[in-house]
This record gives structure tokens, sequence and C-alpha cells, in this order.
């Protein structure tokens, strides 16, 4: 992929979002779409993030609770020193809060046309002051479950090869509850195979596997709760050796129910496993975005 | 900067009768030209009445003169109504005149009163053994955002809008006496009721920052016995606990 390609990777999800304002009826773009996070990308290298996975899974939970635990304070070593998108931000944390009118937590589904492209900008806590530029693809899961069913080609969703991480996003009500839980596997095992067998991961080590809704674990039986673990260590030694290396396999519980289960319970970790490898370095240095220097977009 | 009903009029009312005393550190050396608009809010102030939500278009010009122990400088306080923020925040739109306000501003007077706060109040969660009965959730509305998030936004607006340079900022916690009593610095307490934006200043490391406890009032002048109380001593309004003179904030702003 050349680096006009690469300008375009981004800008076509703008187009493909349509409409540059997410909300009918016009108004304030409350994400960013392709050229924006293009112009953003261009000024500092963020770290890019997509969680890929079925509708309902979580993904937008994810991002949503990050957010909202920052609105509460820093945790986990960082905290919150900005962002291009706090109205794309308020409005999936909307509905977890009382304004929103419900008696209970909800997160609406993540639409086709709904700007992709979340960014938040957090600052190392413990005295390096080092900054962190996290661009967060909220993307539709249909999107995913076309890509696994083989209905779309890797070329077609381009942002996944941009991308420094990518987390298969397994739903853990799903896998908690006995009449899903070969079905969820078998899916993510679909979706596995499409992410590592075909072009759509720039590498490998860009993989992680991301079990959403652990706290329905808690619930369980010894006998139901060795079998849930028992797959999802079988399906992470699957995913390691399909990579080639290991798959980081990490456990959230971003909104539960549960007292024992904090708001963000697991982000800690996953802001690690960024921290650690921010940026993806492959030997094709022709994807790895650079600021602009004085010689023009890219040095 | 501020919200509507931040306290940004009362403030200046406040801070320009204090100014026309004729002794304090920080004096007038003349009236202005463009008066009519400070004498209207001072007359207010001093009738120990809250002041309206501002209804005037624009920003309103507030140039006074000024001699301090440091010499004598021009202080200029365009008057924005906070719906300008409002819409700002909203729609991303700023009218030409706020525009260039924001881009010759040496620095920032960013409100936020203490009293008013609207928090993100999370749905309390509790296993349920029954389903629920059907109901209706309302979209979310630019309206219903938090305090701590417009007013990040608007500072992240406002840096792209001057090219990604902040001038100085000071955060004036207005109606400082409603909250001064839980002995909290100004500072702890931004910290505690808006820990995003608490964060955010403090992440930048461009941009110099310092909270003020400001009671432009000097009490709730809503109730009858804070009035009769104030009314003793009109013209000199007490600092809570933790707070500071109206003139501080601005003396900050000059050498920060």
């Amino acid at each position: 992929m050349n680096e006009a390609e690469l300008d375009e990777v981004l800008e076509d999800e703008g187009a493909k979002a349509g409409n540059r304002f997410s909300n009918e009826g016009g108004g304030r773009a409350l994400a960013l779409d392709g050229e924006s996070a293009n112009r953003l990308s261009a000024h500092v290298r963020p770290t890019v993030v997509v969680l890929a996975g079925a509708t309902g899974s979580g993904k937008t939970s994810v991002y949503a609770a990050l957010y909202e635990r920052l609105g509460r304070g820093p945790f986990a070593g960082w905290c919150f020193a900005g962002s291009a998108t706090i109205p794309g931000f308020e409005q999936r944390c909307h509905w977890w809060r009382s304004t929103s009118g419900g008696s209970e937590p909800f997160m609406e589904h993540t639409r086709a046309n709904d700007l992709p492209w979340l960014h938040i900008r957090l600052r190392d806590l413990e005295g390096r002051g080092s900054v962190r530029e996290l661009l967060l693809g909220d993307f539709d899961g249909e999107i995913f479950e076309q890509f696994r069913d083989a209905r779309m080609r890797p070329d077609e969703l381009r942002f996944l090869r941009r991308a420094d991480h990518v987390g298969l996003v397994l739903d853990g009500a799903r896998i908690a509850a006995v009449t899903t839980l070969a079905s969820e596997l078998n899916q993510a095992r679909y979706l596995l195979d499409r992410l590592l067998k075909t072009d759509a991961l720039a590498g490998p080590s860009a993989l992680s596997i991301l079990v959403t809704k652990t706290d329905w674990f808690e619930s369980l039986g010894p006998p139901n709760r060795k079998r849930v673990e028992d797959s999802l260590a079988g399906f992470n030694g699957e995913a390691s050796i399909a990579a080639g290396e290991p798959v980081p396999l990490l456990r959230l519980a971003v909104r539960s129910i549960s007292s024992s289960f904090p708001l963000g319970h697991g982000l800690e970790t996953l802001l690690e496993v960024i921290s650690l490898r921010p940026t993806l370095q492959v030997g094709d240095l022709s994807r790895i975005y650079r600021p602009i220097t004085s010689m023009g977009r890219f040095a | 900067m501020g919200l509507p009903s931040s306290g940004k009029s009362t403030f200046i009312a406040a801070l320009y009768h204090k100014l026309r005393q004729p002794t304090g550190p920080w004096r007038l050396t003349r009236l202005p030209d463009e008066r009519d608009y400070l004498i209207d809010l001072e007359e207010q102030w001093l009738s120990l009445n809250p002041l309206g939500r501002s209804g005037h278009h624009g920003p309103k010009n507030v140039r006074l003169d000024i001699v301090a122990n440091t010499g004598e400088f021009q202080l200029n306080i365009p008057d924005i109504v906070g719906e300008d923020y409002e819409i700002a925040w909203e729609s991303g739109d700023w009218s030409e005149p706020v525009l260039g306000a924001i881009r010759e501003s040496q620095g920032i007077l960013l409100c936020v009163r203490s009293d008013t706060v609207t928090e993100a109040t999370l749905i309390e969660v509790a296993p349920k053994e029954q389903p629920t009965t059907v109901e209706v959730r309302k979209p979310w509305e630019a309206k219903d955002a938090p305090t701590q998030a417009i007013l990040c936004d608007l500072l992240e607006q406002v840096r792209e809008i001057r090219l990604g340079h902040l001038p100085p900022t000071a955060i004036l916690v207005n109606a400082w006496d409603a909250v001064a009593e839980v002995g909290l610095t100004p500072d702890a307490w931004l910290a505690w009721q808006l820990p995003l934006l608490s964060q955010w200043l403090r992440s930048q490391p461009d941009v110099t920052h310092r909270v003020f406890g400001i009671s432009s009032q000097g009490g709730d002048v809503r109730k009858q016995e804070v009035q009769k109380e104030l009314a003793q001593s009109p013209h000199e309004r007490p600092i809570p606990k933790n707070g500071h003179d109206l003139t501080a904030p601005l003396e900050w702003l000059r050498n920060p």
C-alpha cells in the first residue's frame, strides 16, 4: 500500500459515513470522519485502536467507559489531557446516565452512518509526562459480521490495517450462557481466521482478544465456570498458534450491575497493553504515519 | 468565558464598583467612555439583587483605565453572553465579534458557578428480578451534558481558534460563598467537582492556569436575611474562607 493509499484509508471511512454530521438535521459533528482523523494524524502520531466484534458485543461501551471513568478522575496512571470528540463521548455515555430517562444502563448500537473515530489524549501521571493520543474506531458491528462471513474484503476495511491495536471482541454474556457459548466461539474463530489469514492486519502483533461483560461469569456455578475458562483458554491458545506469537486476552466488565465490578473494570489492563506498545512497527515503512515536516506531508 | 448564569456579568459589576472606590490597590483613573452598561450592572449589584441573564447581543465592551501599584494599564473584558458559549458547544459556531475577542485576548477568565454545576450522574444499577416495564429513553441533547465536558470542549475550541495556543487562564469559581464552608481550596474544589476540567488544565504543558474562589455578591442575595446583612455595608462585600479578592485573578493574569 503506498502513501497516497494510506492517506485514503481514513478518508474512505468518512465517505462511507455519508453526511459529516452524525445527528440528523445537522448540528455539530460528534466524532471525526476520515478526513478529520487524517488531519489529526498529520500532526501527532496517534495510537489507532479498533475493536472488532459483532453488534452488541460491547465495543462502544469500552470507549464510553474510558471517558466516563476519566470524568471521575485520573486512573491507571493516566489523566485526561483532552479530546477532539467530547460531544461524541458524551452522546455515547448519555445512555448510562439518569438524563437518558432509563432505569438501567443501555448502549445504542453504532449505526453504519455514524462518524467512526473518537479521539482522546492521555497524559502519564507518573512524572514522565508522556502523552498518548488515541484514535478509537467505533464501527458498526455489522461490518465485522460481514467481514467474518467473507461478504466484505479486507481492502474494504483498510482501517484495520492502519490500526496499531485490533481487539477481537468476545461477548462475555454469550460466553457465559450454555446455549450460546459454542456459537460465540465459532463466530470468533471465523473472525480470527479472517483477521490473521488475509491482508486485514498490519501484523499479528496488533491482535488482542477482549472478553467483555465478564461480570456475567460471576453467577456461574463451578462446573459452568470451568467450562467457560477452559473454552477461553482454548481459544486463546488457538489464536496464539495462528498468530505465531502470544495473543493477549483481556477481561472487561466496564459497566456492570454488580458492585464487585466498578465502572471501567479491566480498562487498566487495556491501557497497559496500549502503553507498552503504542505503535506497531512493521517492515513496510510506508504504512507508518509521520508528523508533517518542512519537507512536506511525509519525510 | 462561561455558560449562562455562571456569574460573568456579576463579576464585572462588582469589579467595576470596587475600582470606582477612591481607595484600594486598584482604581479607575477615569470613568469609561462607554459606561451605560456598566452603570446598569453596578446599580443592580448595589441593590443586592441577583443579576439576571444578560440579554444583550454580541460582546459588550468593557474598557477600564486602571492605576495599580505597578503602574497604569487598560483592562478590556468583553462581556460575552453565556448563550454564545452554549451555541459554540452545541453547534461549534462562533460569531465574528466573539472570534475576534478570543483571538486578541491575552488572558481568559473562565467562570463557573459553584452551586449550579451539572454532574454526570450514572443510573444506579442493581440486579432486577422482575422485568422492567417498557420505558422510553430520551435521545441525547447537547444541553444535557455535564458542565465539565462543556467547559473542556470550549477550551479545546478556543485553542483551535487561536491556532494551538491558549493564553493564561484564570478559573473563577463564582458564588464561592455557597461552598466555602466545605473547607476546600478552590483548586481542590475544582478537582472534586469538575475532575475532567481539572485534569485537562493540569495536563496542558503550554497552559498556565490558576483557580480562584470569587464571591461577587458576598452571599446569596436571593435570601432576605443575607440581603439585610450585606446591606449594612453594601460597598464592601465579604470574602469567604479560602476565597479571593475580585482583583486577584486579574492581578495574576497580568503576571502569570
